[in-house]
């Protein structure tokens, strides 16, 4: 017992405060505006008929407002980059994000009301395995939230503050995998989760029958 | 602390074996991937380039924040999107319009049939798709209506598609049934919000920690010898009701009677071992010997009266004869 007892006492910690902070909290949805403005339909001058004869293998077309301006934003494999951007109005492609850009779409999705700290570049890679280069605006608050953003696409893709790092970190001491996090099926955990049975299952034993010999202590 | 450390015990120890045994199910047995072997993917893209597509500007309808140009089998068609929810379980408004012909759409339950009959690879047969609006069982997170389309197979197999464009949102089955259980085991989620967020989760958490935390504060003060007090020597007197010879123990005074006879090989019954809460060490002392709280609590009138005591709150020195029923 005393052998499982810290990692009781651990799951308790930890468990606590996955259940008490709200998950959409940690995923940091509160970090940003919604999406609120409508596109103007009539200042669409490049069609979407034209994008395709552009770019006939363009999927995932979507048309959306990108820093105040309608834009097509879609997958193709026409040159150097995955996502790409073209502006809804003329039809020009956007390049990457510039630093300055990503300041401008940050400051405008934040919620708080903490100035910029600082925006770094980043190389990361998304779901696919596809190098993914970033910008990593982060807030000088409380929480130091930061906000990653899509360099191809505008997209804000990732919203952290200290609360989710240390989510991160309980989820790591609740599973008992101290590398990544990501393995709930870990050998580690298993052993301790059957031992902390059986100290559980033979004290459910003892309490019962504490119960149903309790009246027989006689002298 | 140790009297209410028991009764919280009680309380929580009945979701503590769910945890676990949950738990473990989560870390060993469960294999979600497996769990579906029907599930194949439905081919909804064709070919755009030379399709002479409807103009976005010309449709009739109010602004919207994005359009996605989605393909429903085969065949193109505009998502206009009135609001952009951070998960798809979150209510999504939306229109759909034919890219081709400009006019409003949304699928026909013939076409959910096509696109479920696809989506399965088993051979049962497909009952008819029903429109289901939220809550729905098998998703408690969802909020938006969803078709389903059951297979009667051995599963009982069910495939649910998007309301307005037919695509595939998820497969369940009866495998997948019993792992959704495990969670709302695990996160005590009897009214199936899909979250672990609930107020009845926090409440046992917040029990569960109390009770960890003092556990183990209970654990280390015991192991922890008394206060040392002047450890001057004095004796024990020890009779049987039995009969067998009286003895004499050398003790140190301020040790409790318990400790004293277990460091003499005379083991009292006991379960907490010495703690004062199970009020199993008993023995006679003389009438007069002062009575503590914790044996108010476990032993009547008519037992204290007899001289009736517990051996783990009495210390040597101030009970110098005791009285046991056999050696």
């Amino acid at each position: 017992m005393r052998l499982v007892g810290v990692q009781f006492i651990l799951w308790a910690i930890t468990g606590l405060y996955m259940v008490c902070l709200d998950i959409h909290f940690i995923h940091g949805e509160p970090l940003t505006h919604p999406q609120s403005v409508t596109l103007g339909l009539k200042d669409i001058g490049y069609s979407t008929a034209q994008l395709l004869a552009d770019y006939p293998d363009a999927t995932d077309i979507k048309l959306v407002t990108l820093l105040q301006k309608p834009v097509y934003r879609f997958t193709s494999a026409a040159g150097q980059r995955a996502i790409h951007v073209v502006d809804a109005v003329t039809g020009a492609p956007l390049d990457l994000l510039s630093q300055a850009q990503a300041r401008q779409i940050a400051d405008n999705a934040y919620t708080g009301q903490a100035p910029i700290n600082t925006i770094s570049p980043l190389i990361s890679r998304n779901a696919s395995g596809a190098l993914n280069p970033l910008w990593v605006v982060s807030f000088d608050d409380f929480a130091s939230s930061t906000l990653f953003i899509e360099q191809q696409s505008g997209r804000i893709i990732r919203r952290r503050h200290n609360y989710w790092y240390l989510f991160d970190w309980m989820w790591r001491l609740h599973i008992m995998d101290y590398d990544d996090g990501e393995n709930v099926t870990n050998g580690w955990l298993r052993l301790v989760s059957l031992l902390s049975i059986l100290a559980a299952g033979s004290g459910l034993a003892l309490l019962l029958l504490r119960l149903t010999l309790r009246k027989k202590a006689a002298f | 602390m140790a009297n209410w450390h028991k009764w919280l015990a009680l309380l929580v120890s009945i979701q503590l074996l769910v945890w676990l045994i949950t738990g473990f199910y989560f870390n060993s047995l469960m294999n979600s991937a497996d769990n579906i072997t029907t599930r194949q993917p439905v081919q909804h893209e064709g070919y755009l380039p030379g399709r002479e597509l409807y103009p976005l500007k010309a449709i009739d309808a109010p602004p919207p924040l994005a359009v996605s140009v989605i393909w429903v089998l085969g065949a193109p068609y505009y998502q206009f999107e009135y609001n952009q929810p951070l998960h798809t379980y979150f209510p999504h408004h939306r229109r759909l319009f034919d890219a081709i012909t400009g006019t409003s759409w949304q699928i026909s339950a013939e076409q959910v049939a096509t696109i479920a009959h696809q989506a399965y690879a088993g051979s049962a047969r497909a009952g008819e798709p029903v429109l289901l609006k939220p809550p729905i069982d098998d998703l408690p997170r969802q909020q938006n209506p969803l078709w389903q389309v059951r297979f009667a197979d051995e599963f009982n197999t069910a495939v649910y598609l998007d309301a307005l464009t037919g695509h595939v949102i998820r497969h369940t089955n009866d495998r997948q049934r019993f792992d959704e259980l495990m969670y709302t085991l695990h996160f005590i989620d009897y009214t199936r919000t899909g979250f672990f967020n609930h107020p009845l989760i926090i409440i046992f958490a917040i029990a569960t920690s109390l009770l960890a935390l003092s556990g183990g504060y209970l654990l280390i003060s015991r192991s922890r010898p008394r206060v040392q007090q002047q450890a001057s020597p004095c004796t024990l007197t020890v009779s049987f009701v039995s009969g067998a010879d009286p003895d004499s123990l050398p003790a140190r005074a301020g040790d409790t009677v318990f400790t004293t006879l277990s460091r003499h090989g005379i083991h009292l019954p006991s379960e907490c071992g010495g703690a004062g809460t199970c009020g199993k060490c008993r023995l006679q002392c003389t009438p007069d010997t002062p009575v503590t709280d914790i044996e108010q609590h476990h032993l009547n009138q008519r037992q204290l009266a007899r001289g009736i005591r517990l051996g783990c709150q009495q210390q040597v020195g101030v009970c110098q004869y005791i009285k046991l029923p056999r050696r």
